[in-house]
């Protein structure tokens, strides 16, 4: 059985080196990813900050404190919360009409009188509610000014210390990653997920194309020696493109590991053991190399957005987490995401179970495929 | 140019007919842009809907009083802004158990001395721990949390808040983000749709080494090649109705404006990226380039173009980039009309766009066709061979 799968691997990693051509898909998915979400979280100040004018009609102390902090507050990641820019009020309400201004802040004359007579003063944010996520946006940012103010914690030091009710935070993480590091890390992991789905595809595709499948599956060899035979062969095939994404991404996008590296490479492993199968199963049933390629990209792309690729699924209802939790590269992004930027192995081995589970269940269904496609030829 | 309108037709109706014969290719492109819809609303989902997000709520006060319920009632209480915690009241050892195999992302903790200093009026601190593992999900987790201590603020310590704010929105309606985001990634569905379609109407005929015959027959290969087109401005428009549909069952949401304008735009746009798969196709001659080609474009112009939020949201330098991004006029003018009702780039957009889809309708065969005559594989090929022979 060890001289069939050392044959089978053999074959399959000649037919890779033939036709090269899984190796594209594998670079433009991230690479494009990337490229788009580098020009778009760099404009925006690491997606923290979003662009607002500030208009302020009142010249006193409380009117300069209140614009110190929604000027300088800082997020989590050290970026400033609010992009501003000040107007006064004709334009930045003219902008504002005309939809080239997306929100702006009024601090109106007689803020700080109010205030010194004890009366409560009032900001007014002007906001374009062209959807609700911009409104929470704006709006969060704006009540974490109000209660800086009202805590007493001005700019440039924010000090809480004499607040009637400060709050106290604690992180998990040393440093927050950047959405840019987060999509970055992930990057890695997505060129290795789009080569093990999109290569498998491939090749099993191409022998239905070529009716080579038939020579295969009549061969001496047996089903399951097959199946290993293939996917030890997509080991190497699939590792090839971090040869190209790893060198490129970790000093361009200055990303490294905070976990062991050992583990990060034992989840790429099993991410391709769960994944190689499932190409398989793609190619099996798409038969021509450009519907596998449509499937396993489809597959890939719509995996990794609802996946956790862009954001960790945390906040996605537990009935939606409990669905994406069936898909294998739901784990694969977890386990990654967790040894990258922690040291930590906690919670690691559900999805370690789970993608060796998917490996050992996939296979199974493609060894009984191949027993129906013999049976049927 | 020899146009011939039978031809056009003939060539038209029998990639149609291709089509049909292959439901699973069709099937693709249809799910294609529902799936990403689809994917974003099970990774956004969270924030927007549900019943919201489970936080561990440690309450370490043994006496509460009327400041500590009133903190836990309005951490508890509806919110109208997105994200809603829902505090689960437990013990600090399993809230942290917890927290430690990223089950929980957020504990929130009121001190045991919590009720006595406020009512003394001494300072107290409440204090969370966050699983700050990207930056989006600190903030959605943050947020709320500050969000409700400003409310308790203005509740309970009403001489402290000296200040507080209100807020005037440019509109009545706020559309939701997840409905928004369909809307857009129907203008994705066209492009990819259309460059897909109409590129593997010709590749086809490369991998069935039918492409010489075609070009080679005495019928004019430029109204073969637009009958490819049109079948791949008809195939683009598949996904549409579904996405629609999606956003009004799922977010109660219809875009405002009038269908005839959007589709007027859509036909523009869908015509100038069918010529760019037309062209790809002939060039590239490999089904298996179009793929990703095809989705990927799409995906650069949807992010690009203000897909996923409004360009005026990330600041001017993107703006720029933005302007001068072709055929991105379409996606400014639908989420204008769509979002605000509004036309008042409608003009300047349907000229860019018409200018587009006009030279595309006018040079794609002709490009196309000189295309189809360069096998730009030989040729790299043959330079290789030369290499190899030095």
């Amino acid at each position: 059985m060890l001289r069939q799968i050392i044959a089978i691997v053999k074959k399959d990693l000649k037919q890779a080196k033939r036709d090269p051509r899984f190796i594209a898909p594998s670079l433009i998915i991230p690479f494009v990813f990337l490229i788009v979400y580098t020009i778009m979280w760099t404009s925006v100040g690491g997606g923290e900050s979003f662009a607002c004018g500030l208009v302020v009609q009142d010249i006193s102390s409380e009117a300069d404190d209140m614009a110190g902090i929604i000027e300088n507050m800082v997020s989590t990641t050290n970026h400033t919360w609010f992009n501003i820019e000040r107007y006064d009020l004709e334009t930045a309400s003219s902008l504002y009409q005309n939809t080239e201004l997306i929100a702006y802040i009024l601090i109106p004359t007689g803020f700080g009188a109010n205030i010194s007579s004890g009366t409560q003063a009032t900001v007014t944010m002007y906001i374009n509610n062209a959807n609700d996520d911009i409104v929470k946006n704006y709006v969060h940012r704006m009540e974490a000014a109000v209660l800086l103010y009202n805590q007493g914690a001005v700019s440039p030091q924010f000090d809480q210390s004499n607040a009637r009710v400060a709050l106290d935070e604690t992180l998990s993480l040393a440093a927050t990653p950047s959405n840019l590091s987060y999509m970055a890390a992930v990057g890695i992991l997505l060129s290795l997920i789009a080569c093990s789905l999109a290569s498998q595809a491939m090749l099993t595709a191409t022998e239905f194309e070529t009716n080579a499948i038939h020579d295969t599956l009549n061969s001496p060899a047996s089903r399951v020696a097959l199946v290993i035979g293939r996917t030890v062969a997509a080991i190497p095939r699939s590792v090839s493109v971090l040869v190209v994404t790893i060198p490129v991404i970790v000093p361009s996008m200055n990303i490294f590991p905070t976990g062991n590296i050992l583990v990060l490479a034992g989840i790429s492993f099993l991410t391709i053991l769960a994944l190689v199968p499932l190409g398989e199963l793609i190619g099996m049933k798409a038969r021509k190399r450009e519907q596998a390629l449509l499937g396993s990209v489809l597959f890939t792309v719509v995996g990794f957005l609802a996946g956790g690729g862009l954001a960790p699924i945390g906040l996605a209802p537990i009935a939606f987490r409990s669905v994406v939790l069936l898909i294998p590269i739901t784990h694969s992004i977890l386990l990654w995401t967790r040894v990258f930027f922690s040291d930590s192995l906690l919670g690691l081995w559900p999805s370690i179970l789970f993608l060796i589970g998917t490996w050992i269940l996939l296979s199974a269904i493609v060894v009984t495929l191949m027993k129906r496609e013999v049976e049927r030829s | 140019m020899n146009l011939s309108l039978r031809v056009f037709k003939a060539s038209f109706l029998k990639e149609m007919r291709v089509w049909k014969r292959n439901p699973q290719k069709i099937g693709l492109v249809l799910l294609l842009p529902i799936l990403f819809l689809t994917a974003f609303t099970l990774l956004m989902g969270g924030v927007y809907y549900g019943s919201g997000l489970e936080v561990a709520l440690v309450v370490e006060e043994e006496d509460p009083g009327v400041y500590t319920d009133g903190l836990i009632d309005i951490l508890r209480e509806y919110d109208p802004i997105p994200p809603r915690l829902v505090p689960i009241e437990m013990d600090a050892e399993t809230a942290q158990q917890l927290f430690d195999n990223g089950e929980m992302l957020l504990i929130i903790t009121i001190p045991s001395n919590f009720e006595d200093a406020i009512a003394a009026n001494e300072s107290v601190s409440i204090h969370i721990q966050v699983a700050n593992t990207h930056e989006d999900l600190t903030k959605n987790l943050r947020m709320p949390v500050i969000r409700k201590l400003d409310i308790f603020y203005q509740r309970f310590l009403q001489e402290e808040a000296a200040v507080t704010f209100e807020v005037e929105n440019l509109r009545s309606h706020t559309p939701p983000r997840l409905a928004y985001m369909a809307w857009t990634i129907s203008l994705y569905g066209v492009m990819v749709g259309a460059i897909y379609a109409a590129g593997s109407a010709m590749t086809q005929e490369f991998e069935q080494d039918t492409m010489t015959e075609l070009t080679m027959s005495n019928h004019s290969p430029y109204s073969i090649f637009y009958g490819k087109m049109m079948s791949g401005v008809v195939v683009s428009y598949i996904s549409i109705p579904i996405l629609f549909l999606l956003g009004l069952v799922l977010f109660s949401a219809w875009p405002s404006g009038d269908f005839l304008t959007f589709l007027l735009l859509t036909l523009l746009l869908s015509v100038f990226c069918a010529g760019v798969g037309v062209i790809l196709g002939a060039v590239v001659r490999n089904s298996v380039f179009m793929v990703p080609l095809a989705a990927l474009a799409g995906i650069f112009y949807w992010i690009a173009s203000g897909g996923i939020a409004p360009l005026e949201l990330v600041g001017v330098s993107f703006g720029t980039v933005n302007e001068y991004l072709p055929i991105s006029n379409v996606y400014r003018s639908v989420i204008r009309m769509f979002v605000e009702g509004s036309y008042g780039m409608l003009l300047i957009d349907l000229g860019v766009i018409g200018f587009f889809a006009a030279f595309a309708l006018i040079f794609s065969p002709l490009v196309a066709s000189r295309a189809a005559q360069v096998d730009l594989g030989q040729i790299l090929e043959n330079v290789k061979r030369r290499r190899r022979g030095n």
